[in-house]
């Protein structure tokens, strides 16, 4: 169901800055949907939108084909979980999570039997009297995702839920977080400036730029095919580079890259010769070879070498660029030896097109 | 649960003498010798005689006092009401303002303290006064009558109180609400509260030691007042702090001031004994199920 939860041509000015110039989204029920950017890229002012914490400007959310922009937080069918957890310090765990369903007027009976079993899917029964100064930051994490769920949201909303949290535990409360979407189904909006817990966690991501979406996609075509130099260079490692569409081959064209030669592509979008282009290079997608007797245009000087246990990753200067190449292993060049960098075929991508013909 | 450390170090002994010594002698040893002089006899010449009597508490005691207790502690009880009343939202509000509207604003609340506490009260004889503005402007409206009074009567003793003590009403809960995390209302937003269920459920939980504070600090310096019901007061307005001053000044029989005052500062001595025990047995039972 494509038209679940659609963000409508959302605008939203704070004084002069804009903090959402546009912003279109679907949200399929039952998917994992991450907002992912920079701070101030406008993903949190999205889902405060979409909460109700903040009306837009202009622009609809249309949840199930009902607009709820004009409703305020307590009449909307999602919930939140927020960056710092917000728990009630004053209410125990048990009472923290019943105070939905306690403004909700449902029966005593049902929301004790519920809070129970919220308190069993999270694990936190043994905690369930104690106060939230009383229990750690993963815990309260915990807490606060079973005290939005109890209340059956359409939509839950995550605000950084891991950010507060060393990377040990947040690496483990990921592969929770995965655990329990599959067990409860709700669909989850997840706003991360992380991008790796954007692709672990994620069916599909937005990737937000200064109020705008750069691309929405699946985590592995966002890291193959971004398609603008920032998705590229957000997601993951990468080098940004500079050529010029020189001809044509017989599936593709040739596209001339300082230092790194005559190239061959298959471009998506139509392109003519003397376009210029910024190509997206993985540095995974790059290898070194011995640059001794090759054109000495091509040949670069390995400027820094890093070990990182399971890859290496150089530095390399050719034709006054500087590369980042990876290679698995250990380090098979040092310091100032020259080498040529090859490329992968077929992992060149084209992220930006400036045509020659107006 | 924090450990409470049962060891006193050095400096923290040190540390404390100074505030120790001063509570000792402008507190401990005044009130110690006002219990004292309750228990003297009282001489012909309005001083105080030797040995030891205990005619003082039983006249004290005479039950004619009871009505004046009882006005004291009521108009006390809704002064202090009617201070949580406007203090709280204004706290809230206050909390809630930029930062540098907050200093400009707290400065407002304790302007009043820059005139003499007489010349306020005076100045709201005057506002009442038959011929004040507040008395002329309500008969030219209709809603009062020129029979009518707005001097001299509980309701003024009242008004006067909420409006002295407003300030110490407002600087304890701005203080709370200022520490308060305002996220938590758009947590109770968000899971279901209305604005004004989230302000019942959540923001005043959160300021709830604020509320405690202002109340004791309005109420017991509420029971103590002479000035306000001598100035705007009738003679059916009198409070305990009257009797008191009328026992010193007119009857001079400071045993029985004496009595009555300690009758008084006991009193006000359960009040904030029976408000620590709470706080420390809250302490030790953790939340409330």
């Amino acid at each position: 169901m494509e038209d679940f939860l659609v963000i409508d041509a959302i605008r939203k000015r704070f004084g002069n800055h804009p903090a959402l110039d546009g912003v279109s989204l679907q949200i399929r029920e039952g998917e994992v949907f991450s907002l992912l950017g920079p701070s101030g890229c406008g993903k949190t002012t999205l889902l405060r939108l979409i909460a109700g914490f903040d009306s837009p400007d202009s622009g609809q959310i249309l949840l199930q084909g009902r607009n709820v922009a004009g409703l305020p937080p307590e009449k909307r069918p999602v919930n939140t979980v927020f960056q710092n957890y917000a728990l009630f310090p004053h209410l125990s765990i048990r009472e923290n999570i019943a105070f939905g369903p306690k403004m909700a007027g449902w029966a005593r009976s049902q929301i004790s039997s519920e809070v129970a079993r919220m308190l069993a899917l999270v694990k936190m029964e043994d905690q369930a009297d104690k106060l939230p100064s009383q229990i750690s930051g993963g815990q309260k994490q915990r807490v606060a995702i079973a005290r939005a769920l109890v209340n059956k949201p359409r939509v839950l909303l995550l605000d950084e839920p891991l950010a507060a949290l060393d990377l040990k535990l947040r690496q483990h409360l990921l592969v929770e977080l995965a655990a329990l979407h599959r067990e409860v189904g709700t669909t989850f909006v997840y706003v991360t400036h992380d991008q790796a817990e954007a692709m672990s966690l994620s069916h599909r991501i937005a990737v937000m730029n200064a109020g705008r979406v750069e691309q929405v996609d699946v985590p592995e075509s966002l890291y193959r095919a971004p398609r603008t130099p920032f998705v590229a260079s957000f997601i993951g490692d990468t080098n940004l580079l500079a050529g010029s569409i020189t001809g044509t081959s017989s599936n593709g064209c040739k596209v001339t890259v300082p230092g790194l030669g005559v190239l061959e592509i298959r471009p998506e979008t139509p392109i003519t010769v003397g376009d210029q282009v910024t190509l997206s290079l993985r540095p995974e997608d790059l290898s070194l070879t011995d640059g001794k007797d090759s054109d000495p245009s091509l040949v670069g000087v390995v400027d820094e070498v890093i070990y990182f246990g399971a890859f290496t990753r150089y530095w390399v200067t050719s034709s006054n660029q500087r590369l980042l190449v990876q290679t698995h292993g250990k380090a098979a060049w040092a310091r100032g030896d020259a080498v040529r960098v090859a490329v992968d075929p077929g992992t060149l991508h084209i992220v930006e097109m400036k045509s020659s013909v107006q | 649960m924090k450990s409470q450390a049962k060891k006193v170090c050095p400096t923290e002994a040190l540390l404390t003498t100074p505030s120790l010594l001063w509570l000792l002698a402008f507190f401990a040893v005044p009130a110690g010798l006002v219990l004292l002089l309750a228990f003297r006899p009282a001489d012909l010449h309005g001083g105080v005689g030797s040995g030891w009597s205990v005619a003082a508490i039983k006249a004290a005691s005479d039950p004619a006092y009871l009505p004046i207790w009882w006005r004291t502690l009521w108009m006390s009880g809704v002064s202090t009401l009617l201070c949580l009343l406007v203090a709280l939202p204004m706290g809230y509000h206050l909390a809630r303002m930029p930062r540098r509207w907050q200093g400009i604003m707290v400065l407002l609340v304790v302007l009043p303290f820059l005139t003499n506490f007489l010349i306020r009260v005076f100045a709201w004889k005057s506002l009442l006064h038959p011929d004040g503005m507040v008395c002329r402007g309500l008969i030219a409206m209709g809603l009062m009558t020129e029979e009518q009074q707005l001097l001299y009567n509980a309701g003024a003793v009242v008004v006067v109180m909420f409006y002295v003590q407003l300030p110490f009403a407002i600087l304890p809960l701005y203080a709370a609400a200022e520490k308060f995390d305002f996220g938590l209302l758009d947590a109770a937003r968000d899971l279901g509260a209305g604005a004004a269920r989230a302000f019942w459920e959540v923001f005043i939980p959160g300021v709830r030691g604020g509320l405690v504070a202002a109340s004791l600090m309005v109420f017991i310096s509420g029971v103590g007042q002479y000035v306000i019901p001598q100035i705007v007061g009738g003679v059916d307005t009198e409070m305990i702090g009257n009797k008191i001053a009328q026992r010193v000044f007119s009857d001079r029989n400071l045993p029985e001031a004496s009595a009555l005052s300690s009758m008084l500062l006991l009193g006000v001595l359960a009040l904030m004994i029976a408000n620590s025990l709470r706080r420390r047995l809250m302490a030790k039972e953790g939340p409330g199920v």
